[in-house]
């Protein structure tokens, strides 16, 4: 019993943990998913129409994309971090064949900038855009944080079209 | 260790210790491989959802912006890009069916393209995604997949309408009760394309128009336009009947239209849009004609088509219900006019039965707003 006691902890507290995971996973799809959709629906076609959707503050207005991830993150007691490392929102190019990436949100600048020689006027109705949102994990299973290195990166990603 | 009886127990332990331990792996799997298996689900459901909103958000830009045709084959190709973009790819299996206003499905041909039912629209789409995913530590136990199949489903419009820009509301006015308002959908015609009523030209929905919008039309002469337009460069005033209407016009329960002595083509045997072009080609009011380079001061010019108590309407008498309305816009001249309109049908198609243009009559028999086009 004195050895299997440990092991039987530990294997409960990683299902434990994978439960966590799990949840904070859906969260972040959700979270994504929001975002994703604000940024399909609010974006403007005229020149930089895309920078007022966007925000890089620490705490996003609302009406924002990241503003929408973060207050979903928010009403799940989940705190989702605004820099480049955990949000990012890509733009490509819906009507060419290789679906050409045309604009990123800068988040150091907070500026939409256009990549590969496209012009400001994309993206575009029928583009799309892409919001990635990056979430560390702290597992609460003692041995395992020490092994891997305590903690996990989850990611979620969503690509809608631009409406 | 003895037991009472004096035999041996040891080694039991390990036993046990075997038996929990196939018991607890079994159980660790059942978490990672269940786990896994919604975690999976819940992006394929992220793909699904993606997927059908982008093609039947294609759908209604279709349906607005180019009059009203689908590109069913377009619609599916965004889908599947925004399936494939989101993670559902080969040899994963997508189905695409398109749905009407209510949710029910197509049926798809051979070439996995819905067939539309007279009477019917596509509305929307229903993606569904069928993938198999590797498992983890079921693999040990010879189940190498799991199954997992999702489904996401998009619509536009509503129950009796189909909605683009809908900047119309059509009052379904009546002599008794209240109705709702209707927002019927909105199509743009050019006299330079196809003009309104021709044999063999359908609606919006897909029906043959009916016959008494066509010209020359039978002797349907119980339909009338209300404020017919002015035959001449002569202006035409209110209440006059050059301009097909007597007694003041708004919006209220009856309608009256010239009670005597209407001219010979009151009825539709010009057909629609001869009367259109002939309105638009001549003023209402004095100093009102088209001016060349301009938007006409007369724009818009409001048609209103309505069926009458008398079955032979030789004898105009009150006007019952509205049949159909028009808006035109005369954007240069006459020859260059945008027309925005449709007219009413009951379910079976039939214009102004079933309740004279009333949507229901409260006989649970629906009228819809058809486009023509």
């Amino acid at each position: 019993m004195a050895l299997i006691t440990p092991l039987l902890v530990f294997i409960l507290l990683g299902i434990l943990d994978l439960g966590r995971a799990y949840y904070q996973y859906t969260v972040m799809t959700n979270a994504v998913r929001e975002g994703a959709r604000y940024a399909a629906v609010n974006w403007s076609n005229s020149v930089g129409g895309g920078a007022a959707t966007n925000s890089n503050a620490a705490s996003a207005p609302f009406n924002t994309v990241q503003g929408r991830i973060q207050y979903v993150g928010n009403t799940a007691g989940m705190t989702f971090l605004n820099d480049a490392a955990h949000i990012t929102v890509t733009y490509y190019d819906g009507n060419s064949a290789a679906l050409v990436q045309c604009a990123h949100w800068a988040t150091a600048t907070n500026t939409i900038v256009q990549d590969n020689s496209y012009p400001v006027t994309q993206p575009r109705t029928g583009d799309i855009v892409k919001v990635h949102l990056a979430y560390t994990f702290t597992p609460i299973v003692p041995i395992l944080s020490q092994v891997t290195g305590a903690t996990f990166n989850l990611i979620a990603d969503e690509q809608v079209r631009i409406e | 260790m003895r037991n009472r009886t004096g035999q041996l127990e040891k080694g039991q332990a390990i036993v046990l210790v075997a038996l929990m331990i196939v018991a607890l792996t079994g159980m660790l799997a059942l978490s990672i491989d269940v786990g896994n298996s919604y975690s999976q689900r819940r992006s394929l459901q992220t793909a699904a959802d993606a997927a059908a909103m982008a093609g039947t958000h294609l759908a209604m830009e279709q349906v607005t912006n180019v009059g009203g045709t689908q590109n069913y084959t377009a619609q599916r190709n965004t889908a599947i890009l925004f399936a494939n973009r989101n993670g559902a790819s080969a040899p994963d299996t997508i189905t695409i069916v398109w749905v009407d206003n209510t949710g029910a499905a197509f049926a798809n041909d051979v070439s996995n393209l819905p067939i539309i039912p007279g009477g019917k629209v596509a509305q929307g789409m229903k993606v569904t995604i069928a993938a198999n995913r590797d498992t983890f530590l079921f693999r040990a136990f010879g189940i190498l997949q799991v199954g997992v199949t999702v489904s996401g489903m998009a619509q536009f419009g509503t129950a009796n309408a189909l909605v683009g820009a809908s900047p119309l509301l059509m009052n379904s006015d009546s002599g008794s009760g209240t109705h709702p308002l209707y927002t019927p959908f909105l199509v743009t015609t050019d006299d330079g394309g196809v003009a309104c009523c021709s044999v063999g030209q359908n609606d919006s929905l897909g029906f043959a128009i009916p016959a008494a919008f066509i010209s020359p039309a039978p002797g349907q002469q119980n339909f009338h336009i209300l404020n017919d337009p002015p035959t001449s460069a002569t202006p035409a005033t209110l209440n006059s009947s050059a301009n097909g209407l007597s007694g003041t016009l708004s919006i209220g329960p009856s309608y009256q239209i010239d009670t005597a002595g209407h001219p010979a083509n009151d009825g539709f045997a010009q057909g629609l849009n001869v009367r259109i072009q002939r309105s638009n080609a001549n003023p209402v009011f004095g100093g009102d004609l088209p001016q060349a380079g301009k938007f006409s001061p007369n724009n818009p010019r409001v048609f209103m088509l309505a069926v009458n108590n008398s079955s032979s309407g030789t004898s105009p008498t009150t006007v019952k219900e509205f049949l159909a309305f028009y808006i035109s816009f005369v954007v240069y001249n006459a020859s260059h006019s945008i027309t925005i309109g449709g007219y009413w049908v009951n379910s079976s198609g039939v214009p102004g039965s079933g309740g004279l243009g009333v949507p229901t009559n409260g006989t649970g028999n629906p009228m819809v707003f058809r486009l023509t086009q």
